[in-house]
């Protein structure tokens, strides 16, 4: 326990205060504001229009930022992990080049809103799941994680997705080929409810499974073999988390499109904030990706009102600015 | 009936390897206790026998049983309590020495356990203070030089409780004191904790003065093995380094010593004979 600064602790909580307040600042901002004062009354009130504006539109789309948020970092965190890099995220392995090329199919071919709706959720986790598959049988080779051949793997895959994806827009019509662009810019606007809880028990759950492999993630800081040598079993670790990680990828591809930056810029920074124990980490960067995920749809939807802007493009503008900076300043090695 | 005493490592006709070289028909044992010490020219296969030990590189044919258990059917977790490694190449981090020396409680933790006990710091104080660096405990291991980041690795290593400790070299970077100091400690636990020691090791001196068996491998094959004074022969010293050496006992500790000559001056003896 000694070995558990307080201030790692401490910058937990302040994580955790922020996320209440960033969370109530989503709530009451909109089309229709609700001051805070106001609360209480509208709480109250279930007839009420702000209510249901509350209940039926905010309060779900918060919770899906969160969740996707949180899942993006904490899958970018695991994989820099077991890939001893700092440069992986999960839409470097092509995760989002499939998902997209499976929901690009699924318009072109006209099925798109049959299903209730669901058709392209499952399309683009179908995209993701096949990309992933590929990456592991084909990166994995004999040995239990050959990193640089699987990045490559992932690399190439993601080529050939974009370039199918590219003849796709090409053969497709003008309405399909809104849709597409629409779906690949990424939105948090998602109407079925069963998603949405789907994906926030999805990251709550793996976020706890992740926890099991955090001594083993220490361990691998030294490499593979002396985490061998500590008796970690390194080949399952590995699989299980490479695993996870790019389901949590596919289900927040699926659900929400794709938003990029997520996964690389904030656990960079938690990195630098708490320190690379995973014990921490793997909280800060949830948490983290989570609130930075929240802030940037309440940007999104209220910076150009009434009109809003696409997550995708707020995440990677800030994001890739964020990272700027910090790369430029001084000491910004990548700490082990 | 009388016990027969086993020895704690048994390896019997050992053999494996890469495509381009091969250990072959490797044997020895070592008993508990024993300090042994690798030695032989560069490329004879004694890192690859340190890893064919740990199990980083498979072999393909012999024994290797660790108190009378095949190496490795043994699950890694019950490995990693019975055999520790100081590498050569400790990886450059930024988590702080007592961090890095609680890994070695690793193989002790419960599934679910999160945080290290008390217990585990307790051990973790213990071995740095034994090797020195307790008063770098807080520091990240980065920040230390290679001898201290020698001796924190060492104390890792330990905290494991092993029956066995295996060192790669650990003398290669440090300046003569340094050497001393590493050694000493290892025979001091070697002597008090019962530990048996296998150390790969260049300096034939300092093997000759530590270790109370040798082996001395040759091109994938086990050349000598026994005792310091059986193997520190010039004879086969100059067979196996192919180079002229003399042996002489040191004259303080009576262990066999390898003094190197150089070409020029056989050179000069040879020209002074005629």
């Amino acid at each position: 326990m000694k070995v558990f600064k307080l201030y790692r602790v401490g910058f937990l909580v302040l994580l955790l205060v922020l996320l209440v307040a960033v969370s109530v600042w989503s709530l009451l901002s909109g089309d229709i504001n609700i001051s805070w004062k106001q609360l209480p009354y509208v709480l109250q009130h279930a007839d009420s229009m702000e209510y249901s504006v509350l209940m039926n539109l905010r309060v779900p789309r918060l919770l899906l930022a969160f969740a996707v948020g949180a899942s993006l970092s904490l899958s970018g965190v695991i994989l820099q992990g077991i890939y001893r890099n700092p440069l992986v995220e999960p839409f470097t392995l092509g995760i989002s080049g499939g998902a997209s090329l499976g929901v690009a199919l699924m318009i072109v071919l006209g099925t798109a809103f049959s299903l209730g709706g669901l058709l392209l959720p499952v399309a683009g986790f179908a995209g993701a799941f096949i990309t992933i598959f590929l990456v592991y049988v084909l990166g994995m080779g004999k040995s239990a994680a050959n990193i640089n051949r699987m990045l490559l793997t992932g690399v190439m895959i993601s080529f050939v997705c974009s370039s199918l994806l590219m003849f796709l827009l090409s053969i497709s019509t003008a309405e399909d080929m809104h849709n597409i662009i629409f779906w690949t810019m990424g939105s948090l606007e998602q109407p079925d409810g069963r998603l949405i809880r789907l994906m926030l028990f999805g990251s709550i759950g793996v976020f706890l499974l992740t926890h099991l492999f955090a001594h083993a993630l220490n361990a691998l800081r030294l490499g593979e073999d002396e985490a061998i040598h500590l008796g970690i079993n390194v080949k399952l670790t590995i699989r299980v988390l490479f695993v996870l990680a790019s389901l949590l990828t596919g289900l927040c591809v699926s659900i929400a499109g794709i938003i990029g930056f997520v996964g690389l810029v904030i656990p960079h920074v938690m990195r630098k904030a708490v320190g690379s124990d995973y014990r921490i980490l793997l909280s800060a960067s949830f948490l983290g990706g989570g609130l930075f995920l929240i802030v940037c749809d309440v940007l999104a939807r209220t910076l150009i009102a009434p009109n809003e802007l696409p997550v995708g493009v707020l995440t990677g503008i800030t994001g890739g600015v964020l990272f700027i900076i910090l790369l430029s300043r001084k000491g910004s090695a990548w700490k082990k | 009936m009388e016990e027969i005493k086993k020895p704690l490592l048994q390896i019997d006709a050992l053999c494996g390897g890469y495509k381009s070289f091969n250990l072959q028909q490797i044997g020895f044992a070592l008993d508990k206790g024993d300090f042994a010490g690798i030695i032989g020219p560069n490329g004879s296969g004694k890192s690859t026998l340190v890893k064919m030990l740990l199990g980083d590189l498979k072999r393909s044919s012999g024994k290797m049983l660790l108190e009378g258990k095949e190496l490795s059917a043994m699950p890694v977790r019950q490995k990693a309590q019975t055999i520790a490694v100081v590498t050569q190449h400790i990886e450059d981090t930024s988590m702080s020495v007592l961090e890095y020396v609680l890994l070695g409680r690793l193989p002790y933790r419960e599934l679910f356990q999160f945080f290290e006990k008390r217990e585990d710091v307790a051990k973790a104080e213990k071995y740095m203070e034994l090797t020195g660096i307790l008063k770098y405990r807080d520091q990240p291991l980065s920040s230390l030089s290679g001898g201290e980041r020698q001796l924190a690795a060492m104390a890792r290593a330990l905290t494991q409780e092993p029956k066995l400790l295996l060192l790669d070299e650990p003398t290669s970077q440090l300046d003569i004191c340094h050497q001393v100091q590493v050694l000493d400690l290892v025979r001091e636990l070697n002597c008090e904790l019962g530990l048996t020691v296998l150390m790969i090791i260049h300096d034939l001196n300092l093997a000759s003065s530590y270790c109370n068996k040798l082996l001395l491998l040759n091109g994938g094959k086990l050349h000598t093995q026994g005792a310091p004074e059986e193997v520190l022969q010039f004879s086969i010293i100059e067979e196996v380094y192919k180079t002229v050496v003399v042996t002489r006992p040191n004259p303080v500790t009576g262990r066999p010593t390898v003094f190197l000559v150089p070409r020029h001056q056989i050179d000069k003896l040879k020209k002074e004979r005629k």
